[in-house]
């Protein structure tokens, strides 16, 4: 069976003296598929991209990554199959360089210190990144962080990305690269994202999550469509789905320049 | 709070001067560890009216801070902060300890003051010392020379993540306090009040430990076991042993001389 398949079946897990955050949450994601997970906060993302990666154990159902299922004892094999990108780069990168921080991973996973360079360099040329190898992290913009952050999960080459959030806090020229990254890689994706655009551009799947449950499973354009329901989820049409009656006619409009 | 997240990116500044390569830089974390250790340990074997012989060990923090290539502003700014810390060991001693003790001028003077100027010089050499370390090699590579000289990864890691919350911490408390005074509403600058500062701290420590957290699950997912591994395994040379070498006779020889006076009396010819 393929390590890139992604198996979850009839997921439950509440905090303690609290609500369920998910209840019987099931979906498969298919080896190269890019399906997003979309929903209101508290929806349950969080909470399920804990699970999907082991921080969280599930107090019902089951997650499978390939032939392993998802518990403390299949961690550290999981760990080499599951890249997870965090919401905040700032939370993910720690060492003093960027090229420290994009060889911690392969290091753990025992990548040889012959070949560790090679490594290093391709995936930080995947991202675009090979100038920023000597940089110390947090003196890096938000973009060069984010693509820093993927190019130290990529390192390890994963068979599947899980990204919280990638496009939070990005300006639209960083946004915009980001999402051709996401484009071009062939790895199977998981997308938690309030960002429908991105959404549109990046993925062939949409999970929609309401109240700790599967709401729809559907492709982005059919359910990005659907009012009702993206009202159900607190949610609305992307931007470029959007038709905007306030703005006054174009012809009317002058340059800045001539203003001033 | 802009003073704090400045001081925060100051000392942060070591770790981008510890990656420029420098003469200080090519001699092994090892070396320098063992050296910086042996300096200030013979430092604090000096009794506690000395402060003439304990001179020649400045030398070690010189040596580093040229051949590590780092700004001495920058040194002195670190300095700074640590002296009120300093200070405030020995502010007492010209009081607690009055017997007259001659003076290198001719009158006797309370031995106090003389054990103050001890602790001050000591201090500073001390601090300066810890601080070039840090400038010349890295919180990373001193991490990897103390779990390479054998001490036990816990403690290794201990000061590893010590190093990395004490930002998380100074970075948690600036935008609170930003956060804070933004909302001060006008109200007259002068602190913040006892009764908001309990509540102020406990947000602090609250998001202080949510982010660790997050870090450290950062750390395992990409792997870490609790062993710390380097790009590039650091290699002993000749230049190390001559380096280690050095600094261990070096101070000693200063303990057992006092090398000021003796060159003093070779120089007058008394």
């Amino acid at each position: 069976m393929s390590h890139h398949l992604l198996q979850v079946e009839n997921l439950g897990f509440a905090y303690p003296g609290q609500a369920p955050a998910l209840d019987k949450v099931s979906f498969t994601l298919h080896h190269g598929e890019a399906v997003a997970v979309v929903g209101g906060n508290g929806a349950g993302k969080s909470t399920l991209l804990q699970l999907l990666t082991g921080f969280l154990m599930p107090a019902q159902g089951q997650i499978r990554v390939g032939e392993l299922r998802v518990e403390r004892r299949t961690l550290p094999q999981l760990r080499r199959t599951l890249g997870f990108v965090f919401q905040n780069p700032d939370d993910q990168l720690f060492m003093p360089t960027v090229y420290e921080d994009v060889a911690f991973g392969p290091l753990n996973l025992g990548v040889s210190p012959q070949d560790i360079d090679r490594v290093v360099i391709h995936a930080l040329e995947q991202v675009g990144a090979a100038s920023l190898a000597g940089r110390a992290p947090w003196e890096l913009s938000g973009g060069q962080k984010r693509a820093v952050a993927i190019a130290g999960v990529l390192a390890m080459q994963p068979d599947i990305l899980i990204l919280d959030e990638p496009s939070d806090a990005l300006d639209p020229a960083a946004r915009r690269r980001l999402i051709g990254l996401l484009q071009r890689f062939e790895h199977t994706k998981l997308i938690a994202t309030h960002d429908l655009d991105l959404v549109l551009d990046v993925c062939s799947r949409v999970i929609v999550l309401s109240q700790g449950r599967v709401l729809a499973n559907a492709r982005p354009l059919e359910l990005f469509s659907d009012d009702a329901l993206l009202a159900q989820a607190s949610l609305e049409r992307p931007l470029s789905m959007q038709t905007r009656g306030s703005i006054p006619n174009a012809s009317h409009l002058r340059p800045i320049r001539e203003i001033k | 709070m802009a003073g704090l997240a400045h001081a925060l990116s100051s000392i942060r500044r070591a770790d981008s001067l510890a990656g420029r390569s420098t003469l200080a830089s090519t001699i092994d974390a090892r070396a320098k560890l063992l050296a910086s250790l042996w300096v200030v340990g013979v430092l604090a074997s000096f009794p506690s009216y000395e402060v003439a012989s304990l001179l020649p060990l400045a030398l070690f923090p010189v040596v580093l801070l040229v051949t590590g290539e780092v700004p001495l502003g920058w040194l002195c700014g670190r300095l700074l902060l640590a002296l009120p810390f300093v200070l405030m060991v020995g502010m007492l001693n010209p009081w607690l300890d009055p017997s007259p003790m001659a003076s290198p001028w001719g009158a006797p003077i309370a031995a106090g003051w003389f054990s103050l100027a001890s602790i001050l010089l000591r201090g500073l050499i001390a601090v300066s010392s810890a601080l070039l370390l840090l400038a010349t090699t890295g919180i990373i590579r001193i991490g990897y020379a103390m779990s390479a000289l054998g001490l036990p990864a816990v403690l290794v890691n201990q000061v590893l993540f010590l190093y990395r919350y004490l930002f998380v911490v100074g970075e948690e408390l600036a935008r609170t306090v930003q956060a804070w005074q933004l909302r001060r509403a006008g109200k007259p600058r002068h602190g913040v009040p006892p009764h908001q500062l309990k509540l102020l701290l406990a947000a602090v420590l609250a998001r202080t430990f949510q982010r660790a957290m997050r870090i450290h699950q950062a750390m395992l997912a990409r792997g870490f076991d609790g062993q710390l591994r380097l790009p590039s395994a650091p290699r002993w040379h000749l230049r190390d042993t001559v380096f280690l070498l050095f600094w261990i006779a070096f101070p000693l020889l200063a303990r057992l001389v006092d090398i000021p006076l003796t060159l003093g009396r070779l120089l007058t010819g008394a």
